[in-house]
């Protein structure tokens, strides 16, 4: 979809986890922009433009932690899917939790991928990598 | 010759021994003289009683060979029996008593005969006495141990009832069809003991006339069993203070002629047990399972900022690594390094908090398969082998534990192993019908007796982990898993070489969710 740029919403509440989202962006020359929220809550004002910020334009993307205080990955999933506005949007779950009942529960929500980010430095660049070529190539809603 | 007519017959017997009785009486009293038993009994008597015995003996002689009626002198001589029995008095020795008086009868009462034929009835009075006095004898002896056999069996009965730790009582049911009309005909010490001793006041009495309705609503139940001989058990509770409340366990079963007994016990403190042994094996699981959750929760939350270290780390070096001194570029390889070593640590730490957490179903596999599947992730390092000896099992329990625990111990003789040259032996025995015992034996350095122990406990490692890596759970993991499945590991190594060796089932019920 040339001429539409794809946001990014990056939901987590590790700040580091920020920096190395950023930072495998730069070596990876992605000039899509970022945006942060660090739980749920944050996250969905973002996408619905309440609490005096302006909606997230689509086409969006989100990744999504499952540990955060608040309003977790697992509750924010439902809560999207049930926003007629919100529910086709497109979301990775990208968590450290190898929980067989946090990836099922992820799919049932119906995301499009659930990354295990164990690597850090370069195996974390190169899965930034990989979702800026699935951006590019996949249509969106 | 013709049969004599009884009636005639008797009657001169009569006459004979009227004519002949004072010589017959003095006869038998001199053969009885000779007799101990006899001769003590004859001398307890005093002259009155030996006299009316006499009359009484004469009446009855009368009574019987003149007018022919025997029922008192058969009743008399049932008595005269018993009466010996009791004295102590052999049958032989009466018996030989008779044979005296018939003797002494004929010879006065036939003086004519002559001596052929006093020898001939001699000879047949010895044969035929001989033999009643032997046949008498035994008989009795069999009846008396017969008797005796009985009493020691209903003695042993008795026993039984009496030191019984279980209440025994016996019912008989007065009027058929009416639970009041049981009666309490025997109650055993031990059912006194168990439910009060006013239990013994009530033998003999019906319960419609005991105090209390305790017994009431088990009644019906009695009458089933003995309508339709089909044993019945119940529990019951005695008293509302649950400080102070007993129960009890009873079973009722029908006996002959509407007899009814029941067997009760206290099962107060059993149930008590039962209830605290219950209450405990909960807690455990409860706080096995809170450990459990706290370690997979704790490794999980430890991971994250290990995570963000190494990331800092690994930015650090990427944005300023080319200027940095080199000592701290040193430092901060190591702090990588032991950020990866507590890495390693927690992940093993989580591996072995979730034994058991998920089991997978039981499928038929072999010992060949698994060590195969195991070497294919971890081949042996130039100079080693890995070999099955023996026999090869053919297992049917979840395969991924038994799988972990062959790939820690085959890691672990190959990790350790001090030379460069090796060779790890694996091979199973039967252990009883249901098991396999598993030996992995390496030749490795050997581990010293005192640490046999120690090396299944968490965290525990014989050697400097900047020398070998490792967290030391390995070993942990898999007595854990060991265990699990209801077997034991353990150590053997005596100098050089060390062999794990651990019993698994042959086959395994996965059960529960």
């Amino acid at each position: 979809m040339p001429g539409r740029t794809v946001h990014v919403l990056l939901v987590e509440d590790n700040v580091i986890e920020h920096e190395a989202v950023r930072r495998a962006f730069t070596r990876e020359r992605i000039g899509n922009p970022l945006a942060a929220a660090t739980d749920g809550i944050e996250a969905l004002a973002l996408l619905r433009g309440t609490g005096g910020v302006e909606a997230l334009p689509r086409p969006y993307l989100i990744l999504l932690d499952l540990n955060m205080p608040r309003m977790n990955g697992l509750e924010f999933l439902t809560e999207l899917r049930a926003d007629p506005d919100l529910k086709d949007s497109i979301v990775f779950v990208l968590t450290t939790s190898r929980s067989d009942e946090d990836r099922v529960a992820s799919y049932n929500l119906n995301v499009a991928g659930y990354i295990v980010k164990s690597d850090v430095g370069p195996g974390f660049v190169r899965l930034i990598g990989l979702l800026d070529h699935y951006w590019r190539v996949v249509e969106f809603p | 010759m013709a049969e004599p007519d009884e009636r005639v017959a008797l009657r001169d017997f009569w006459e004979v021994l009227e004519a002949t009785r004072a010589e017959v009486e003095a006869a038998v009293e001199a053969a009885a003289a000779k007799v101990p038993s006899m001769a003590a009994l004859m001398a307890s008597m005093s002259p009155e009683t030996r006299e009316a015995q006499r009359r009484l003996s004469l009446a009855q002689q009368r009574a019987v060979l003149l007018e022919g009626r025997w029922d008192e002198y058969l009743a008399d001589l049932r008595q005269q029996g018993a009466a010996y029995a009791q004295m102590g008095i052999e049958f032989r020795d009466w018996f030989g008593l008779l044979g005296t008086y018939r003797s002494n009868v004929r010879r006065h009462v036939l003086p004519d005969l002559d001596a052929r034929r006093v020898g001939i009835l001699w000879g047949m009075d010895r044969f035929t006495g001989v033999a009643m006095a032997e046949i008498g004898e035994s008989y009795i002896a069999m009846k008396e141990d017969i008797v005796r056999r009985a009493e020691a069996e209903v003695a042993r009965f008795v026993d039984l009832f009496q030191n019984a730790s279980m209440g025994m009582v016996i019912w008989h049911l007065d009027e058929p069809g009416d639970p009041g009309s049981f009666r309490l005909v025997t109650a055993n010490p031990a059912a006194a003991r168990v439910s009060g001793t006013e239990l013994l006041g009530a033998v003999g009495r019906q319960v419609r006339e005991l105090p209390g309705d305790s017994r009431a609503p088990y009644l019906d139940l009695w009458l089933a069993t003995l309508a339709d001989r089909a044993p019945r058990s119940w529990t019951a509770v005695q008293g509302d203070d649950p400080e102070t409340r007993r129960s009890f366990a009873a079973q009722c079963f029908a006996l002959r002629e509407d007899h009814l007994g029941v067997l009760f016990e206290d099962v107060t403190e059993r149930q008590r047990m039962a209830a605290r042994l219950d209450h405990h094996v909960r807690e455990l699981e409860r706080s096995n399972r809170e450990l459990d959750d706290f370690a997979y929760v704790t490794s999980h939350d430890l991971k994250s900022p290990l995570r963000d270290v190494r990331n800092l780390v690994s930015w650090i070096t990427e944005d300023v690594g080319a200027t940095l001194p080199p000592t701290s570029a040193q430092h901060l390889k190591l702090v990588n390094d032991r950020v990866q070593r507590m890495e390693q640590l927690l992940d093993d730490l989580l591996e072995y908090s979730r034994v058991g957490r998920t089991v997978d179903e039981s499928r038929p596999f072999t010992l060949r398969e698994v060590l195969d599947s195991v070497l294919a992730l971890q081949a042996p390092p130039e100079g080693f082998t890995v070999a099955l000896e023996g026999d090869d099992y053919t297992l049917c329990t979840p395969r991924m534990p038994f799988e972990k625990v062959l790939r820690n111990l085959i890691g672990n003789a190959l990790k350790h192993h001090d030379r460069a040259e090796g060779r790890v032996v694996v091979r199973a025995d039967a252990a009883g019908d249901d098991r396999i015992e598993v030996r992995v034996t390496d030749d490795g350095p050997g581990i010293r007796q005192e640490f046999h122990e120690r090396v299944f406990r968490v965290f525990q490692t014989l050697r400097p982990r900047d020398e070998v890596e490792g967290s030391g759970v390995g070993l942990a993991i898999v007595k854990k898993t060991v265990e699990l499945f209801g077997g034991r590991a353990r150590v053997e190594s005596e100098g050089r070489g060390t062999a794990v060796v651990f019993t698994w089932p042959l086959r395994w019920a996965v059960t529960g969710a």
